[in-house]
């Protein structure tokens, strides 16, 4: 069907009106950036060369294979700055608190027996408010 | 995503550009080099045709190579940025390539009657202005990434 719409020429005629339409629409805006493209890619044209194409498929198969290379090493999972401190993937854990770290420095810390006089006046004051407000 | 994932998502798009820069316009030209029309031979010259298979061949490999490196990159990252960029630059010299080996400006040899030339040049340079402001776009996409990096590997990892 799509084949016999297309046999058709005035179908082809349309399509080409369309085509040629837009193309001069375009044209006056898009020809003169065209013209500049077209200048640089000249002279780039000039480095590669024309009568060799093994160089060509060694740029390519380089190309897939460094893309392999680099996607194994680095497939873009690396968590962001926020996350990777609460992970401790990317930075180093020794400044960072984690139950763990708390809890060995509190294992490391000398008990010492509380001492008479070790505590404070206030907190005897406090002590005897509390007896005051009971009774 | 994970790097298996990147790299078949990067293989399929090699698969799609290889048959679209270089098999697909291999077999056209190839079939428009042994064209009959009501028994008339219309044939590429012979230097024309491999100057233009040449190029194609040539392009093809690099913008297939390219892709695949663009499209296994993870998303919206620096490399996908740069590659890409490098793609449609490469896209602009393999369809330059086309004015270049002569397929804009096609002779064909109709034998017993004459020469016939379709010229496609300006509908090349319409392409290269729209090629151009493509361009500017991955620009501003790549210093995008290259500005938004945090933001987008939070966005990236929430996902």
């Amino acid at each position: 069907m799509l084949i016999m719409l297309y046999q058709s020429p005035d179908i082809l005629r349309t399509l080409a009106d369309i085509v040629g339409a837009l193309l001069g629409f375009l044209a006056p805006i898009v020809t003169p950036i065209g013209e500049f493209m077209v200048l640089w890619i000249n002279y780039v044209l000039l480095i590669f060369p024309d009568d060799n194409l093994i160089i060509y498929y060694i740029i390519g198969g380089s190309l897939v294979v460094i893309s392999v290379i680099v996607n194994v090493k680095w497939p873009g999972d690396k968590p962001p700055k926020s996350k990777a401190k609460i992970q401790g993937e990317s930075f180093p854990t020794s400044g960072v608190e984690t139950e763990d770290t708390i809890l060995e420095d509190y294992e490391e810390e000398e008990y010492k027996e509380p001492k008479i006089g070790d505590i404070d006046d206030d907190a005897d004051f406090d002590f005897d408010e509390d007896l005051e407000e009971d009774n | 995503m994970g790097a298996g994932k990147n790299l078949l998502k990067g293989f399929i798009f090699m698969i799609f550009y290889v048959g679209f820069t270089i098999i697909l316009p291999f077999l056209t030209f190839s079939y428009i080099n042994t064209l009959q029309i009501m028994g008339i031979d219309f044939g590429l010259a012979q230097e024309s045709y491999d100057r233009i298979i040449y190029w194609i061949v040539a392009f093809g490999c690099l913008i297939s190579g390219t892709a695949f490196f663009t499209y296994s990159s993870p998303k919206q990252s620096i490399r996908k940025g740069v590659f890409a960029l490098v793609q449609i630059i490469l896209n602009c010299l393999y369809l330059w390539s086309y004015k270049f080996s002569g397929a804009t400006d096609v002779n064909f040899e109709i034998i017993g009657y004459g020469h016939m030339t379709i010229n496609l040049q300006q509908m090349i340079l319409v392409y290269m202005g729209i090629y151009f402001l493509t361009i500017a776009i991955k620009i501003y996409d790549l210093i995008d990434f290259t500005i938004n990096r945090d933001k987008i590997r939070e966005k990236r990892w929430s996902e």
